[in-house]
């Protein structure tokens, strides 16, 4: 769509409607922009790196891993990486692929468990690491602007 | 997909398609997978008040695999083009949407389905809408005529992609909508080169 000049083109979500094992209905929208200009205006305000979005539609088509299957891999990936409006996305387009609430939780567990062994390996690391142990008593701080207690 | 395939594949597409939809104009029962008719017009969720007077043979017609109007609204005195128009159901709803002050051409690469939906138009007694032959990649629309250009389940069975969205575009006004109902792939394909050319026209 943007090769052929739309601006604002995207897939707003699944009909439901399947032609084959391999293909489903879809709604899209796009809009021819209303200057000439708009389009660079457009791609510099809403994407300083137009090459971004191809970069993501390629790697998100189905490929050797199913479209869903990489979906949920992104969910997983955005809640381990912290990104919120990631996580959205990535659910909402997983749902739409027909990831089942069963499906959902277990993305959700993979991430906890990335997320709790984090924390555990670099509490071990740290508290096994000899310069995290208490060091020779600091020298007592000046403190020349304390208030020294008398009115 | 499409640099993989050879001339002769992409005359096989066009013939196959032609000759699936000689016999969709006749009747769509049993040519597709998903729900048609009144049955698919319901489950897209097209408003009642847009069809409901509309002659059994048009419903019955409808093989369409989203709602573009779920989309965006088709304003009153607007012009739409219809890709792919088929026995006319989209166009016709777009032709009461814009009213009597909007203006509607509906394309279709079968002469059976433009003669389909020229009997509906008539049938209705519908002002106001055109039904040509003509295909996606050239449209047979001046530059920059209309408001929106609709579309439900064709661009998948082009052969030229690109090129038929270059010619939406050049049919658009600056400003104009492309509402877009299509197929896409969910799963990856066999790796067959046959299997391809049969999902084409599925």
């Amino acid at each position: 769509m943007h090769t052929a000049g739309f601006v604002r083109g995207r897939l707003v979500r699944l009909t439901g409607f399947k032609s084959s094992a391999y293909t489903e209905g879809a709604l899209f929208t796009a809009d021819k922009p209303l200057a000439a200009s708009e389009k660079g205006v457009e791609m510099s305000r809403s994407d300083p790196f137009p090459s971004h979005q191809e970069f993501v539609t390629q790697t998100f088509a189905a490929g050797a891993l199913d479209a869903k299957t990489k979906r949920l891999i992104a969910l997983g990936a955005s809640l381990a990486a912290g990104c919120e409006p990631c996580i959205r996305r990535s659910l909402a387009v997983a749902r739409e692929l027909g990831a089942t609430p069963q499906e959902l939780r277990e993305t959700l567990a993979i991430a906890m468990v990335v997320g709790a062994s984090k924390v555990k390996l670099l509490g071990r690391d740290c508290l096994a690491d000899p310069s995290s142990e208490p060091g020779p008593p600091e020298p007592p701080a000046a403190t020349p602007s304390a208030p020294t207690g008398g009115a | 997909m499409t640099a993989a395939l050879s001339n002769l594949d992409r005359q096989l597409v066009r013939e196959k398609i032609l000759e699936k939809y000689a016999r969709v104009a006749v009747t769509p029962a049993g040519c597709f997978q998903y729900p048609t008719g009144v049955e698919g017009i319901r489950a897209l969720g097209y408003e009642e008040e847009w069809w409901q007077d509309f002659p059994a043979e048009v419903l019955n017609s409808f093989c369409g695999v989203g709602n573009p109007f779920s989309l965006g609204q088709i304003h009153p005195g607007e012009k739409v083009v219809d890709v792919g128009c088929g026995a006319g159901f989209d166009a016709l709803v777009a032709a009461r949407l814009a009213g009597s002050e909007g203006e509607v051409v509906g394309v279709d690469l079968s002469p059976e389905m433009v003669g389909r939906a020229q009997a509906h138009q008539a049938a209705l007694a519908a002002g106001r809408v055109r039904f040509l032959a003509g295909e996606a990649e050239a449209l047979p629309v001046p530059d920059a005529w209309a408001d929106v250009v609709l579309s439900n389940g064709v661009y998948n069975l082009t052969v030229d992609k690109e090129k038929a969205l270059r010619e939406a575009y050049r049919v658009l006004k600056p400003g104009g909508r492309l509402l877009l109902a299509d197929m896409v792939l969910v799963r990856p394909l066999p790796p067959e080169q046959a299997d391809r050319l049969d999902n084409w026209h599925r």
